[in-house]
């Protein structure tokens, strides 16, 4: 997969027909405008620029390309469990050729992870109470153990560099994220589950009363952690932990036994650590679960793309939270230059303007509508050319090419397939 | 004699003295015509051309060698006389100004146009397959992270900081509209900054209203009235522009965003394209 961007270059090579200054009002992004004269006063000028998506990646996607419709599944427990104070010979399990080896709390070696390149020192258990898993995409381990209270310390462990949401890089053997907590009495088996492979979700009894819940998303930006305390009704609420089909959120869904009781789900992103709320035609909505077996089903990657059974077999439909908003995309920039007979001197670059291009599937074209609100000075000169670039917003897949107003610019970069440039008159 | 002045830029962005020489070649006949330029079929006659480096000069020779000191430039003029144009009413002729100099050749064309172009008014380009969204209200704005779908009483825009831009997007025909996606392309030339975000409104069906918002950073923008574009698309349809005029207004003039309402989707008009 590589994206390719395209502003298509005029022969000569300085008359490029992508780009064209109009006054003409085109409504549709696949019709051409007409080429306007422009003169210093002239108003309503802008410059469509012709934009191909010459690449094999689409712009304006979703990146959850999971198949619908999807049920949201369930956030699974760790899988390793151990408690023992007594003296125990080293202990391993081993996945994707790294071991973790849990020891006796008199073992100063501690419990460790090792192997494949991975040597992670993860301390000693006093307690001798530990649970442990490894994400299901195996680039992290997650560990927790016991203090000497009901206190409990995750350790979310990378075993190969991954990248957070914000561009980080979390290198291999460093720890991703840690949190901790208090439960009200000491942990089980079910306690802390992966949600897929973004989140560790930890739940239990409060130290004082309630539902102590907490989201620790080792790929959120620090601190990653979100926790709560819930009320709890003891056999009339139940929750259950949900894992949207990308992974971007987790759902604390009720499960309501009693039929006299409503109560509210909630989403935590697993991509900020935070809570977001339901949406239904991007306004915030409840989202009110009647009954003991609520599920979610993605349907669509859109708004109202989830369907919500409320528990009772009732059935409504919200926002997809993973796909309704699909931030990026390509932009599109125009500067001008006077014409000199040296185009790499760029001798007083003026910015003509930037305009989106949200969507621009794969071998397609588009006109990019750009206005220029500081008008068409010439400075006493009539021949201008003006250079425009594609490039995409993330500023990291297909970087800027150039930016005209830096001190100094270099070379305007036509030789690239995104960059092109078309000379033109300016008349007094 | 109608007499064409062209000024052009000599520029020496080099650290060291150069030498410069400037020579004048004409166009091939073939070679304008292949430009596509919008110019008249005929051709002009020639009655001289040269370089000066004099604003009023009227002639010049085909040759000019400059020596230029680092980081500088120099205006150097073209200078062009044509005979009267001919019975087809206009001509056109170009040349090559060819700049020499060390290590590199470059230049720039000019082109000589009689009867000179005029601007033409812009006319409306309407899509074959336009999409049906339109909007239901003007765009407006709600504090950042507000819920778009109460609309400020005023919709009117401060300019002291984050909010999110809002468009109500509806489905005005009988049917559902299906695969709808909305995006914000400009702001019409308003400096305020925004953040790209492609919606995917799913199936609107009639009545349906979709509330597409982006971060705007207004924080020193210029105020005052500037024209938006939306974009809309749908399945089988061209993407389309809906105009989006907003309103910047002065610090000293804010409005409130008190009186929230949910947005009409009957009474407002909506104009398409820009």
């Amino acid at each position: 997969m590589a994206a390719g961007l395209e502003v298509d270059d005029g022969n000569p090579v300085w008359l490029s027909q992508a780009i064209v200054p109009s006054t003409d009002t085109v409504v549709s992004l696949s019709m051409p405008p007409s080429l306007a004269a422009i003169h210093v006063g002239s108003t309503g000028v802008s410059v469509y620029v012709k934009v191909d998506n010459i690449g094999t990646v689409a712009f304006g996607v979703c990146a959850c390309a999971t198949p619908v419709p999807a049920s949201w599944p369930v956030v699974v427990p760790f899988g390793g469990f151990f408690v023992s104070t007594a003296p125990h010979p080293p202990q391993t399990e081993s996945k994707a050729g790294v071991t973790f080896t849990y020891r006796n709390p008199t073992n100063p070696a501690g419990d460790t992870l090792s192997g494949g390149g991975v040597m992670v020192s993860l301390g000693l258990v006093v307690s001798g109470k530990r649970a442990w898993a490894w994400s299901p995409d195996g680039r992290l381990f997650a560990h927790v153990y016991q203090g000497s209270g009901n206190d409990w310390y995750l350790n979310v462990v990378a075993l190969q560099n991954v990248t957070r949401s914000d561009g980080t890089v979390v290198p291999k053997n460093q720890s991703a994220i840690k949190s901790s907590g208090i439960f009200g009495g000491p942990f089980d088996m079910t306690a802390f589950g992966w949600a897929g492979s973004r989140a560790v979700v930890a739940a239990g009894v409060g130290a004082t009363s309630g539902i102590s819940v907490q989201v620790a998303c080792p790929l959120a930006p620090p601190p990653g952690v979100w926790g709560t305390l819930m009320p709890s009704f003891p056999n009339v609420v139940d929750w259950t932990h949900l894992v949207s089909p990308c992974e971007s959120f987790v759902a604390f869904v009720p499960q309501i036994l009693q039929p006299t009781m409503t109560m509210g789900a909630f989403l935590i992103s697993t991509v900020t650590g935070m809570q977001t709320p339901f949406r239904k035609n991007n306004a915030p909505t409840s989202v009110t679960i009647r009954g003991p077996n609520p599920s979610l089903t993605t349907t669509q990657h859109a708004a109202n793309g989830l369907t919500v059974d409320d528990g009772t077999g009732q059935k409504f439909t919200v926002d997809d939270p993973e796909c309704t908003m699909v931030p990026g995309g390509v932009m599109v920039t125009v500067d001008r230059v006077k014409a000199s007979t040296l185009p790499s001197a760029n001798l007083g670059v003026k910015s003509v303007g930037s305009a989106a291009l949200s969507i621009l599937p794969i071998g397609a074209s588009a006109w990019v509508k750009v206005p220029n609100p500081s008008g068409w000075a010439n400075q006493g000169e009539t021949h201008w050319c003006l250079l425009a670039q594609a490039y995409t917003a993330d500023g990291t897949t297909i970087m800027r090419p150039w930016n005209g107003q830096a001190v100094m610019p270099p070379s305007f970069p036509l030789s690239l397939p995104n960059c092109a440039q078309r000379n033109i008159e300016i008349l007094p | 004699m109608p007499l064409h002045r062209f000024a052009v830029n000599v520029p020496n962005p080099a650290a060291k003295d150069v030498a410069v020489t400037l020579l004048l070649k004409p166009m091939a006949r073939a070679a304008l015509t292949g430009l596509r330029l919008p110019i008249p079929r005929g051709e002009l006659k020639v009655t001289g051309v040269g370089l000066t480096l004099d604003p009023c000069g009227e002639a010049g020779a085909r040759t000019l060698k400059l020596k230029l000191k680092p980081s500088t430039s120099v205006e150097v003029w073209v200078v062009v006389t044509t005979g009267s144009t001919g019975p087809r009413g206009g001509g056109a002729a170009a040349f090559h100004l060819v700049d020499r100099r060390a290590g590199t050749t470059g230049g720039v064309t000019v082109v000589v146009v009689d009867p000179p172009s005029v601007q033409p008014s812009g006319s409306l380009v309407k899509p074959t397959r336009p999409c049906r969204l339109v909007l239901a209200t003007a765009v407006y704005a709600v504090p950042s992270g507000g819920d778009p779908s109460l609309a400020p009483s005023k919709k009117l825009f401060n300019s002291d900081g984050a909010v999110d831009l809002v468009a109500p997007i509806t489905n005005r025909t009988e049917n559902p509209i299906e695969d709808a996606k909305v995006y914000l392309e400009h702001l019409g030339g308003c400096d305020a900054s925004f953040s790209p975000i492609c919606w995917n409104a799913g199936t609107l069906k009639p009545g349906d209203v979709f509330f597409a918002t982006w971060p705007l950073q207004l924080r020193s923008v210029l105020p005052g009235s500037y024209a938006a574009s939306i974009v809309v698309a749908s399945r089988r349809a061209d993407p389309t522009r809906l105009d989006a005029p907003i309103r910047i207004l002065e610090e000293s003039k804010r409005s409130s965003n008190s009186g929230a309402r949910r947005p009409s989707t009957r009474r407002a008009s909506t104009r398409r394209g820009t």
